[in-house]
């Protein structure tokens, strides 16, 4: 099973670009969407999860078409079993049978109870028999460790509490599709690694799209990758695969925060970090940039910050100036 | 299946809310007042079923307006919106509890009349006079199709301006539109009549009730009455469009944007 997404291109009324001619495949498993805020990650995320449309393009959830027929595992020849692909913008009512969608924003009712609410979900999703529903409920609330609390009104949960209480809804019905969008923005870091293992769970039969900003959510969960930027794809890879690539090509080297300017002049800077009043900036070189160079080991971060700044990926190929046109 | 259950939680989530039952006891308080002090004639019990229904419009517009417009203004909507749901079911079921909930706090106006007549100093043979199927006859000829035509300007505003605040404002734009059209009618274009139908409110029946003799008084409030059988078909038929107005207007959407 993957989902399929082509020429994908949206333009708000005001004239905002949110996306241009996105194309991705993405697998069964983890995969991350990284990119700044603003970048249209969101706007993807709502499509994929038919609350927007796009002007132009399509996206389908089908059969894999990576490996062929033979090679796939059973549960992996159709988007729901063995059935044909489903039209995410024209057939919205069949992919919602099958979709997880946790929205980067959202609220609850503040006068229901976790158990009260989840149910209410349990019975839109189609999950009608009222023992599975009572299993299905009583699972989710213990493994988004709401148990204890699921006699309480939603209107007194803290903000983490209500991030879990969606993805509780979000993991209905076990979906074939489940979208994900900013998910570890705001977490402190106990919630957060509690809240990537829940989602790496679920990553073993599903598509599961994970937007973030954040490098380390992708480094540490996501088998494959892209990379968005003012809403163009810059780069589609594996994580490993493309920290491999780097290497040999990442420079560092420490310098006084007001040299900063100078060194940006002279060479491809694409991060710089403050460390004990210092910066450290990191520069993409194919050789030695100099002596004052040490080479560092690249890691995502790097992959990313050199997609942005053009270094590699489709902006290297097409300057972004030119995309921006 | 999950009409059924969006009607169920929906009724359930707004009957346990004390804002409900504050709506509920206010008219029952008003209309146990109003018959206490009210002189028993048919007159006055459909007077005061019409004033304390008007007083149910200014008060209660929240009641379809949270129905309609709660999963936008609580922001779950994206929630919602992503689960395999009907909009017929949606809509239909959130309306539907959002009236029955309405027809609920109305039955505090017959029930608020009769309990002032439980209580000494009434005259035994008046109340034989008035025995409780007249009022619960004008709570079934005036209060509910007007509940309805209401509870769906309130819904239909709402939903579409995915505000609860435009159950309010939509009540309010609604009458001053039929006002206007009704007294255009009835004095430019000298339409009487028509004039009289156009008013979903059936203050209409004030003026023909006075004329009613007490043979005709059942007749009259169980709506057989032809202008005010005609005014209900006609309201029943508007509100029949204006709901299936909002059916076709409404998406299932995040933000303003468009979808299906």
């Amino acid at each position: 099973m993957e989902l399929q997404i082509r020429g994908v291109s949206k333009t708000y009324p005001k004239g905002v670009q949110a996306l241009r001619d996105v194309t991705l495949t993405i697998p069964a498993g983890m995969y991350g969407l990284l990119g700044p805020n603003g970048a249209g990650k969101s706007t993807l995320m709502r499509m994929i999860a038919t609350l927007q449309e796009p002007d132009t393009g399509t996206i389908t959830l089908g059969p894999s078409t990576l490996l062929p027929a033979q090679g796939r595992p059973e549960e992996d020849r159709g988007a729901t079993g063995s059935g044909p692909a489903i039209d995410v913008v024209r057939q919205k009512d069949e992919i919602r049978k099958t979709l997880g969608y946790l929205p980067q924003e959202f609220g609850v009712y503040p006068k229901a109870t976790a158990e009260s609410l989840l149910d209410h979900f349990a019975v839109l999703k189609g999950i009608t028999a009222r023992g599975e529903r009572k299993e299905v409920v009583e699972a989710l609330l213990r493994k988004t460790n709401l148990w204890d609390v699921r006699k309480q009104k939603l209107g007194g949960y803290s903000g983490v509490m209500r991030q879990r209480f969606g993805v509780a809804v979000a993991l209905l019905g076990s979906p074939r599709l489940l979208i994900v969008d900013e998910p570890t923005a705001g977490l402190d870091p106990a919630e957060r690694v509690r809240f990537l293992n829940l989602l790496s769970e679920l990553g073993q039969n599903s598509v599961v799209l994970l937007s973030t900003h954040i490098v380390e959510d992708v480094s540490e969960l996501c088998t494959r990758m892209a990379i968005i930027d003012r809403g163009e794809i810059l780069l589609e890879a594996e994580p490993l695969g493309a920290v491999a690539e780097l290497q040999g090509r990442i420079w560092r080297r420490v310098i006084s925060t007001d040299a900063l300017p100078e060194l940006e002049r002279t060479h491809a800077v694409i991060s710089t970090k403050l460390y004990a009043g210092r910066t450290i900036a990191h520069v993409y070189c194919d050789s030695t940039p100099g002596a004052e160079f040490e080479p560092a080991k690249p890691d995502l971060e790097d992959v990313y910050f050199s997609a942005i700044a053009g270094r590699i990926g489709r902006r290297r190929e097409r300057p972004a100036s030119e995309g921006r046109s | 299946m999950k009409f059924r259950e969006i009607f169920r939680f929906e009724f359930g989530y707004q009957a346990r809310r004390v804002r409900t039952w504050l709506y509920f006891a206010v008219l029952f308080f008003v209309a146990y007042q109003l018959r206490r002090g009210g002189v028993h004639c048919l007159f006055t019990v459909t007077q005061e079923t019409l004033l304390a229904g008007l007083l149910w419009i200014l008060m209660a517009p929240a009641v379809a307006g949270s129905a309609a417009a709660r999963d936008v203004q609580t922001r779950m909507h994206p929630l919602v919106y992503t689960t395999p749901i009907s909009k017929a079911d949606y809509l239909a079921g959130r309306f539907l509890a959002a009236y029955v909930l309405n027809a609920l706090i109305l039955l505090a106006l017959p029930l608020g009349m009769l309990t002032a007549l439980l209580f000494p100093g009434k005259e035994p043979e008046i109340i034989g006079l008035f025995p409780p199927i007249v009022y619960f006859g004008a709570y079934g000829v005036l209060a509910l199709p007007t509940a309805f035509t209401f509870t769906a300007v309130e819904f239909s505003f709402a939903a579409l301006k995915r505000r609860a605040v435009f159950s309010y404002l939509g009540v309010v734009l609604f009458c001053v539109m039929v006002a206007t059209t009704a007294a255009v009618v009835t004095n430019v274009l000298r339409l009487p009549t028509l004039g009289t139908l156009l008013d979903p409110t059936v203050r209409i029946i004030l003026v023909i009730v006075p004329e009613t003799t007490l043979p005709e008084m059942n007749s009259v409030l169980l709506g057989l009455k032809s202008s005010i059988l005609v005014n209900r078909l006609l309201w029943f038929g508007i509100t029949l469009a204006m709901l299936a107005f909002t059916y076709r207007r409404f998406r299932f959407a995040d933000h303003a944007v468009k979808t299906r």
